[in-house]
């Protein structure tokens, strides 16, 4: 699964989870979808569902635009070989 | 008595029922009681193998799941001492912990595993990934023999005026609470879901708890729980109010949340005030409030029996005698910690006559049940001789749903609040907040009153156990 896949991935399970529309790579958890902490976990489990892998909780801070989750996603995968 | 003997007897109660739920990607496992026990002496001869004839400290850093409940009790068994810490920490923070707590093994998180080794801060063959800390138990070692009085986990401290502390929970203090429920009130087979985190003492007590009740529970934690919740029908929650709060504003556009609401009868919260509002919107469902008073110096259940009733935190529980002297609660019983690790001056002075000093202020009706109206150690003295619990202030002001985090202190003679709206914290935000505050001090002595609101754009400090720092 290469960059573009995960990106696309990740842009359905957002939309999903927080019934947001025209998500992209730029767009900011905060500042544009607004995002709770309560609601983050709950995205951090369905991307774990989806990818089927691990994302601690503490790489959330790290964490601004849904493309910074497509990275994250897309390192914990190459680590997980 | 022993966790040892506390187990079997649930093993024998039991039998084959399921007692657990493992979820993983998605998917639920019911658990036996057979299974759970197999996997947990598993663990408990992996750590008796690995900690030769030295009885050990095993520090855990992970997230709540099914696996850190089993290497937890394996951890116990083996006669070795847990340390669960929270995973979220800094990496400073957590190797303190570990050199300062003299831990001489980890059991992490792949993650944390990973990380850990590279830092050097202990030999990689003591770090291990707490998925793989099980083995047949003909390859496993020889527990230890161990007493009542021994070390079974160590915790940090929730002080919320400091550094933290290190707790000695003993094998006694561990099995109090639970003696009172597995002789008199068990069997009552309900799916729970648990959210507290195992690294404070009511994740652990209430995790044993629910199993010797004779129900099945799930481990959950902050990052699963409504994606569960939406999907399994569950009983009882034991969760933060914070939490419940989030579960009932979902419902009215969640059908799966709304639904599962309908299948709950009870919620037990802990760890904050649990507010009006967020009972009345469960007796509106038929949802039976719990709650519950205890701190880690206690291991955990100090009261917490009988019906809910508004403003309590329940009755005081059989297994210690609680009395309030110049209005702090003081608590005596096998239940209390023989005090902290390397710090005498402070078990001294948490111990004092005998009775574990609190540092809170309460009162006991006629009824028996035990009221929190504050935090001695804390409370703001004005210069005219006015106490002000800022506890009870704080309270008030997480009714305002604008306010994620707030702390209230006393400054130049005057009540102020550090108020923290979230990262995606605005000026509407702030006005919202604002308004109510100025609503929220008309119904207040002058003395209470917030004089001084600042605005933080980070969290506030926390603790090593997330609370927040004075």
């Amino acid at each position: 699964m290469d960059r573009e896949e995960i990106l696309e991935g990740v842009i359905e399970v957002v939309e999903k989870t927080l019934k947001a529309s025209d998500v992209d790579e730029d767009t900011f958890m905060q500042d544009d979808l607004h995002i709770e902490s309560l609601d983050f976990y709950s995205l951090l489990a369905n991307l774990e569902k989806q990818f089927k892998i691990r994302i601690p909780e503490r790489y959330l801070a790290e964490v601004e635009t849904v493309g910074d989750i497509a990275d994250l996603v897309s390192d914990i995968r190459s680590k997980k070989g | 008595m022993l966790f040892r003997e506390l187990f079997s007897y649930h093993a024998q109660v039991m039998q084959n029922k399921i007692v657990a739920y493992k979820y993983e990607f998605g998917e639920f496992e019911g658990v036996s009681c057979e299974k759970f026990h197999e996997d947990c002496y598993r663990a408990e001869a992996f750590w008796a193998r690995e900690s030769g004839d030295k009885r050990v400290r095993i520090a855990m850093v992970a997230e709540n799941s099914y696996t850190y409940l089993v290497q937890l009790f394996g951890i116990i068994l083996s006669g070795n001492t847990a340390v669960p810490i929270n995973q979220n920490l800094s990496r400073n923070d957590l190797t303190g912990f570990i050199k300062e707590l003299k831990i001489d093994m980890v059991a992490a998180d792949e993650d944390w595993a990973e990380e850990l080794a590279q830092l050097n801060v202990l030999s990689k063959d003591k770090i291990f990934n707490i998925e793989e800390t099980s083995c047949n138990l003909k390859e496993g070692g020889k527990s230890k023999s161990i007493g009542e009085d021994d070390l079974s986990v160590i915790l940090l401290s929730s002080g919320t005026s400091g550094k933290s502390k290190a707790v000695h929970i003993s094998q006694r203090n561990l099995t109090i609470s639970s003696k009172r429920i597995s002789f008199e009130n068990r069997d009552c087979s309900e799916k729970v879901m648990q959210v507290i985190p195992i690294y404070h003492i009511g994740g652990i007590i209430l995790s044993i708890e629910e199993l010797m009740r004779g129900n099945a529970i799930l481990i959950s934690n902050a990052k699963y729980y409504l994606i569960q919740f939406a999907n399994f029908a569950f009983d009882k929650l034991l969760l933060v109010p914070a939490m419940a709060q989030n579960l009932f504003n979902k419902a009215p556009d969640r059908e799966d949340i709304n639904e599962g609401l309908n299948n709950v009868k009870s919620m037990l919260c802990v760890g904050a005030p649990l507010l009006a509002e967020t009972v009345s919107r469960m007796r509106a469902r038929n949802i039976k409030p719990i709650v519950y008073y205890g701190l880690t110096e206690a291991t955990g259940t100090i009261s917490g029996d009988g019906e809910y009733k508004d403003g309590a935190c329940g009755k005081i529980c059989p297994h210690n005698e609680v009395k309030i002297v110049d209005g702090e609660i003081l608590v005596r019983g096998e239940n209390v910690t023989s005090g902290y690790i390397n710090n005498d001056e402070a078990t001294r002075e948490l111990l004092e006559g005998g009775w574990l000093h609190t540092g809170d202020l309460g009162k006991i009706d006629e009824d028996g049940y035990l009221f929190i109206i504050g935090r001695s150690k804390n409370i703001i003295i004005l210069s005219n001789g006015e106490n002000v619990s800022p506890e009870e202030l704080e309270s008030k002001l997480y009714e305002c749903g604008e306010i994620e985090e707030t702390m209230v202190f006393g400054e130049n003679d005057t009540v102020c609040a550090k108020i923290y709206c979230g990262r995606d914290s605005n000026g509407e935000k702030e006005n919202t907040v604002r308004e109510f505050v100025r609503n929220m001090n008309r119904s207040l002595p002058t003395t209470k009153k917030i004089k001084e609101i600042i605005f933080v754009n980070e969290e506030l400090p926390k603790s090593g156990v997330g609370k927040i720092k004075r």
